[in-house]
């Protein structure tokens, strides 16, 4: 099959399969095209890979030409959504909606006004940044439909839902193959209104509020978005993002464009101070908070700062101001999550403490530190979706998403439980991938060590949160009983998509040299020299080495022998300490913040991170000045 | 991490003599504690006689997590102490040790019971309070040198770090658990905490990686002196552990144990001062300022 085939295919097929599912009322048999489409989708995903491979290309260009009724498809569809935006601002009586609606018309219109006709070669570009995100939304986005499939079953408004998911893996997929800025913006505003459409599902207030809430911020930073593309076009005369970057951003006010679009993938990302968004987001379903938070929506925003890094490194003043923005949301975020009781809101911080590493490792802007967020960025999807799993799974037993209730839930749900527990370690633990990146990452920051401060207090931030809430899952009384995941009687759906996903989260800290060799090190080449290296056992760096592989298989062996020879017998079981008392005890949660302090914590990052995001936009104008 | 047969023989022989030199420290530093209190106090090698004595005793256990978690425990730590006498990546053995730490924790967790719980949440709290102190310690290291491979460091940490090196002290004294800092141990309180619910065999295993834990700290701090003659270079490591188990000593006798709260706000914030004080000082040597 021809490559650029597989690239449209892998837009447009989960488009159309999405619009299959709508006629499903009821959403009886709906998986059949949902299972059909994922799957498709994971078989496209690699098939480009191995293409990109076997062909040698390092990047793949799609004129405009060959495809010409998409641009007019795509600037119809452009001009609807935005009327749509407006509409429904209307329609909510909700100024801040409309207002950013019209605000991306307007820039819209003068756009086309200008350039109308000329055509952006190419359209669409492919490099390995795009194939690792393309792969990070195909394959884990699809997973995640599949396991909706189970988890929406009782949902009276299925094919909705599921035309949603899927078209928001299309249009992922679309933003991140786009070249011309104009794409890339109506691929942005689509995974807005997706996100806006599956927060609101469950149409309660809560859930109508969040949606909105949601729908103001990112609409908020599709103004910042359509508003660099205009003063790139103006400034750059290029309405093509790989134009743009070979020119490198220059100046004095020329530098507005990247201030603009950093701005629009703050909101996007969710960075401090726009967490709220994604806060709120969680009254949604979890398939879609595991969509939201691994593999579609946050990620765009930090794919647009790691692919306008390169062209910012000579701008220093901007490239640290994005990093400190990063910086500060992992600090802060990481903080606020051991003060937090709910499981979704603990996963929401630390999604958003994630992200704003890969900000601060686009800010930073070495060779290693992207590597380390390209590294980051997989890992964390793959561990993250699984983890949004589990608790959706558990949410079926206990009924809560209160991390106190999930108390002992090894005895109760054994597999679900050994799963989260694969999910927590890779995302937190050496050996395994994730903190592959965590260790790359610190060296990285070697080279601004002031951030060093920030992210070493994070770091540990990190580990308490997710130490105390495993904790509490894996307690257990007196007993000799091995957590059997056999006899757990989870739906097979359950078992087959958490499974795939531990698996995969264990598999890839191992292969984790062909990543780097075969999907970071492609990109990093076109743009840095290489610095990252796997070689043999180990995963080698400019300032270390980390034998990745010795470790796991150590690890491997260590659980093996346990599993093989430690059988406790039943008279060698004892009874827990409780100084002599044989009352019966229960042990509450410990959230090391009271709610004030939480809230003054909250309000002094947001004000930090406030007044961090005015220096950056205020970058370009005092450069103009200077100069 | 390629080397020759003799570094091979070395490194092997520290990675087994680090840990019993652990022991025979605990031993002489109960042995001078006890004088300090006007005791006579057990044999230095008493620490040895314990560990031999739990192993020899039916193994008792709640549940299967605490023994998977402290043989990971263990199993974590030695890695950790492995990689150093290798002359590994820094980075790597904090991480790793600090992982052994998490499964210590997840231990303690893994049984329902109200002084493990309590102990396990006040060991995360210490985690809190000395990681990021300890991670900044390393990160300096790698900054002065541009390196946090062990094996390439070959002069003294000492003159460009000594900031640092007192900012480990903060660091050594709670993972010797010792007052005021023995928070999630405190005997009076909570009965030796995350400790409570191990006994016999695993308590031993649970003891062992703390030696690991505290022969890996040790190790860092050996790294701060360095000299071409193998026999100075020795003397002066030696005395480096000496000064700073003596201190860490007097600290534990002359204080009493602090609340969970201020041993975070102290350890932070005196650690992260040391240790931007320091960092400072190498920027502005570097600037030619200094």
């Amino acid at each position: 099959m021809e490559t650029a085939v597989i690239v449209l295919a892998l837009v447009a097929a989960p488009v159309l399969g999405g619009l299959i599912c709508l006629p499903f009322r009821g959403g009886r048999g709906i998986g059949v095209p949902v299972l059909a489409t994922s799957v498709l989708m994971i078989v496209l995903s690699l098939l480009l890979l191995l293409d990109m491979h076997s062909l040698g290309l390092s990047r793949l260009a799609i004129d405009e030409g060959s495809i010409e009724p998409t641009k007019w498809l795509i600037l119809a569809s452009d001009f609807a959504l935005l009327a749509f935006f407006i509409v429904t601002g209307l329609r909510l009586r909700n100024r801040l909606v409309t207002a950013f609606g019209v605000l991306q018309l307007v820039p819209l219109i003068a756009i086309e006004a200008s350039s109308f006709g000329v055509t952006v070669e190419p359209a669409l570009l492919v490099d390995y940044l795009s194939v690792t995100l393309t792969l990070v939304v195909s394959i884990i986005g699809s997973i995640i439909c599949i396991y909706a499939i189970r988890y929406m079953q009782h949902d009276e408004a299925q094919p909705r839902f599921f035309a949603v998911m899927l078209i928001f893996l299309g249009a992922m997929n679309g933003a991140v193959f786009a070249n011309n800025l104009l794409w890339l913006f109506f691929f942005w505003e689509v995974t807005t209104l997706c996100s806006y459409l599956l927060i609101g599902h469950e149409r309660t207030k809560e859930a109508k509020e969040s949606a909105v809430r949601a729908l103001v911020y990112t609409l908020g930073g599709g103004v910042a978005l359509i508003f660099g593309i205009l003063l790139a076009n103006s400034y750059y005369n290029t309405l093509s993002m790989s134009d743009l970057l070979s020119s490198g951003a220059a100046s004095g006010l020329a530098l507005l464009p990247f201030a603009l679009m950093a701005f629009a993938a703050f909101t996007k990302s969710a960075q401090m101070p726009f967490q709220n968004w994604l806060l709120g987001a969680m009254v949604a379903p979890t398939p879609v908070s595991a969509l939201l938070h691994s593999s579609t929506m946050v990620k765009l925003g930090v794919y647009l700062l790691l692919r306008m890094s390169p062209a910012i490194v000579s701008v220093p003043a901007l490239a640290w101001s994005i990093a400190a923005v990063g910086a500060f949301t992992f600090l802060g975020t990481s903080v606020l999550a051991m003060a937090e009781s709910n499981s979704k809101r603990v996963l929401a911080y630390s999604t958003i403490a994630n992200l704003g590493l890969i900000t601060m490792c686009a800010g930073i802007d070495t060779s290693l530190a992207i590597s380390a967020a390209l590294i980051l960025l997989v890992f964390h999807a793959v561990s993250k979706a699984l983890l949004f799993m589990c608790v959706g799974a558990m949410k079926g037993e206990t009924a809560s998403l209160e991390i106190d209730d999930m108390a002992g839930l090894r005895d109760r749900m054994p597999y679900v439980s050994i799963a989260f527990a694969i999910g927590v370690i890779t995302i937190m633990l050496p050996p395994f991938g994730m903190f592959a990146s965590k260790w790359l990452l610190s060296e990285a920051i070697t080279s601004l060590p002031i951030l060093a401060f920030i992210v070493a207090v994070g770091f540990a931030a990190t580990v308490v949160y997710y130490s105390k809430w495993l904790g509490r899952v894996l307690s257990g009384g007196s007993s000799v009983a091995r957590p059997s995941v056999i006899k757990d009687k989870l739906p097979a759906n359950y078992r087959y998509t958490l499974g795939s996903l531990a698996v995969m989260a264990v598999a890839l800290s191992f292969l984790i040299n062909y990543l780097v060799s075969y999907l970071i090190n492609p990109y990093i080449v076109t743009v840095f020299h290489v610095s990252v290296e796997g070689t043999g056992f180990s995963i080698f760096s400019s300032l270390g080495e980390f034998p990745i592989i010795v470790l796991l298989v150590l690890v491997a062996v260590t659980f093996l022998l346990i599993g093989m020879f430690l059988r406790p017998k039943q008279q060698e079981l004892s009874a827990p300490y409780t100084g002599g008392e044989s009352y019966q005890f229960e042990t509450g949660g410990f959230y090391l913040l009271s709610r004030f302090n939480r809230d003054r914590a909250n309000a002094i990052f947001n004000l930090t991170a406030m007044v961090i995001i005015a220096i950056l936009l205020a970058i370009p104008f005092a450069s103009e000045v200077i100069r | 991490m390629s080397m020759d047969l003799a570094g091979i023989l070395v490194s092997a022989a520290l990675f087994i003599f680090a840990p019993i030199g652990v022991g025979l420290i605990m031993g002489i530093d109960r042995k001078v504690t006890a004088h300090m209190q006007n005791r006579v106090g057990p044999p230095i090698t008493q620490a040895f006689y314990d560990l031999v004595k739990l192993f020899g005793k039916r193994p008792m256990l709640m549940n299967r997590g605490q023994a998977v978690f402290a043989v990971t425990c263990l199993m974590m730590q030695a890695m950790a102490l492995a990689v150093l006498v290798a002359g590994g990546d820094l980075l790597v053995v904090f991480f790793v040790s600090g992982a052994g730490s998490v499964a210590f924790v997840l231990g303690a967790f893994s049984a329902r019971s109200p002084y493990s719980y309590f102990g396990a949440q006040r060991e995360l709290l210490q985690i809190l309070a000395y990681e990021p102190v300890l991670l900044l310690v390393i990160l300096l290291i790698g900054y002065d040198r541009g390196s946090f491979v062990v094996g390439g460091i070959n002069s003294s940490l000492l003159p460009s770090l000594i900031l640092a090196l007192l900012a480990l002290v903060i660091v050594l004294v709670i993972k010797l658990q010792k007052s005021p800092y023995d928070i999630a141990t405190a005997h009076q309180e909570i009965v030796s905490g995350p400790y409570v619910e191990y006994s016999g065999p695993y308590l031993a295993v649970t003891k062992l990686a703390n030696w690991f834990e505290t022969a890996v700290i040790l190790g860092i701090l050996t790294l701060f002196f360095w000299n071409g003659n193998v026999a100075i270079s020795v003397a002066g490591k030696a005395s480096i552990v000496v000064i700073a188990i003596f201190a860490s000593q007097i600290i534990d006798n002359i204080t009493a144990r602090l609340t969970k709260e201020r041993m975070v706000k102290f350890t932070l914030t005196a650690g992260i001062l040391l240790v931007a004080v320091n960092m400072t000082c190498i920027f502005l040597v570097r600037q030619g300022v200094l």
